[in-house]
């Protein structure tokens, strides 16, 4: 939350809790420790931000829940239930990249748990310059600062870090149990629903911080796709048949975020492999990967427990350890 | 005996339980030992066969290169972790560097990419790019050398 707006955020909290009933300007004022009218003027604000707030002379300012919430920081910041991750949020209604966005904060000291939201991108992107669809009022775009204070060797482990807690936040929205893809593509039945690029800034022995973008597929109706994507991609939309509210969901994503990364840091690596290898389901299925001039083909053996490598067993016999390429899951019967 | 068997050789033996593994050739000896405390397989040890390598010969012309990168204060530098080296943010791009280029401290020299984990890997000081060691989209092991960057004085 930028402190500018903290005094929103603390009303729009408090109505929240209060339902549907009213709050009276004086029980606010007396919360935010700020005069009435000084009440008055966020509350304007706030409706400029597109929340609707009832008024009554004699009882006060009620939140209409029943009218759709704008998608905005002071929304998700209300509603969160974290110690430090989405504490700091910066969100803007368009954006080149909100890893670029994220990238810039850290280098400029932006605290851990400091998280960018867009609600477009005009670049959103994927691994090595690839496009990422990021039209507005759909989904969810958001960069995370996380500084672990690990050695660059080690900051691989929050690729699955993050695959796990998508796909944990994934899992609640959706009517299908996700899978993830070799290291952190998010599956509704096979299709892209989440993607995540990690980028890092470091020195040699020392991680400055590291940006998880995520990018998840929400409202956005697989029409709306280009065609090139219809094939592979998909939405909760398109899975659970209704709107999920995207403030709700970057809460809950935060709150699984800030779990893994506690248990991360006190117990290492391996409580996130088992978690990860709960939702990973390519182990004995033939896979293909492509990396930079090479083609690997072969049958997935699972995952190398020490550093998430992926290990695939080729024709030949050999078994290879997979640590950077596009994995192609081939279907049963193909 | 080149790179290509050692790393055939060390692959083999992480699905083994094997802890040491000796192999004598025409060209040199290969010793593999298992660490004993993190239980991991220690960096391949490489020995020449005689005492003193015949001039010219591979072992020689590294030690002179060696001895030409202190004498004339080029720095290497380094993989920070295991992955994939890209010369460029995508492969219609151009090149971050090339041999030659003049560069500052900060700016970005590759990425090497591991489990889609992106490492921007930067110049720590002013310089010039002399040598590029590895090609696009190999792989490079940490501490591997990576660039040869004559610092300006």
């Amino acid at each position: 939350m930028q402190a500018k707006e903290a005094a929103e955020v603390e009303i729009i909290r408090l109505l929240k809790a209060g339902k549907d009933s009213y709050i009276s300007g004086q029980a606010l004022s007396a919360a935010l420790g700020v005069s009435r009218t000084a009440v008055w003027k966020h509350i304007e604000k706030a409706r400029e931000m597109g929340f609707s707030i009832e008024a009554l002379p004699s009882k006060g300012y009620r939140l209409n829940t029943s009218a759709d919430a704008p998608f905005n920081g002071i929304e998700v910041s209300s509603g969160l239930e974290t110690g430090f991750i989405g504490r700091n949020i910066c969100f803007y209604p368009s954006l080149d990249s909100t890893n670029m966005k994220a990238f810039e904060l850290g280098r400029q000291g932006a605290p851990e748990g400091t998280a960018v939201i867009a609600d477009s991108q005009t670049g959103g992107k994927g691994r090595l310059g690839r496009r990422w669809e990021s039209p507005a009022g759909a989904n969810l775009y958001t960069s995370i600062i996380l500084r672990p204070g690990i050695p660059p060797r080690h900051a691989h482990n929050l690729t699955f870090l993050s695959a796990v807690a998508v796909a944990e936040t994934v899992e609640r929205f959706s009517p299908v149990r996700p899978t993830v893809k070799w290291p952190n593509d998010i599956l509704l039945d096979g299709k892209k629903v989440a993607g995540i690029l990690m980028e890092m800034d470091s020195e040699p022995d020392r991680v400055h911080f590291v940006v998880a973008g995520i990018g998840v597929n929400i409202n956005i109706k697989v029409t709306a796709f280009p065609d090139r994507l219809r094939p592979m991609a998909t939405s909760l939309y398109e899975k659970s048949g209704k709107e999920t509210n995207r403030a709700v969901f970057t809460c809950v994503l935060y709150s699984s975020l800030e779990k893994w990364y506690k248990v991360y840091r006190e117990k290492g690596f391996l409580p996130l492999m088992e978690a990860w290898k709960g939702f990973f389901a390519s182990v004995g299925k033939t896979v293909t990967v492509r990396s930079f001039d090479s083609v690997i083909e072969g049958v997935c053996l699972g995952v190398d427990d020490d550093d998430g490598a992926l290990l695939v067993k080729t024709r030949a016999g050999a078994i290879e350890r997979v640590v950077s390429g596009d994995v192609e899951i081939k279907r049963d019967g193909l | 005996m080149d790179i290509k068997d050692i790393k055939a050789i060390y692959k083999f033996l992480r699905e083994t339980d094997i802890v040491e593994f000796e192999v004598e050739g025409a060209d040199g000896k290969l010793r593999l030992k298992r660490g004993t405390a993190a239980g991991a397989l220690q960096q391949p040890v490489f020995e020449a066969p005689s005492p003193a390598p015949a001039p010219g010969s591979a072992q020689e012309i590294k030690k002179e290169e060696a001895e030409k990168v202190k004498a004339e204060n080029i720095k290497v530098v380094t993989s920070p972790m295991v992955g994939t080296f890209y010369r460029s943010p995508s492969p219609e791009a151009s090149s971050f560097v090339e041999l030659g280029s003049i560069v500052k401290s900060g700016q970005t020299l590759c990425i090497i990419e591991a489990m889609k984990l992106m490492n921007e890997v930067e110049c720590e000081f002013n310089g010039k790019v002399v040598q590029i060691l590895v090609d696009n989209g190999q792989p490079v092991e940490y501490g591997e050398p990576l660039f040869h960057v004559e610092v300006s004085r």
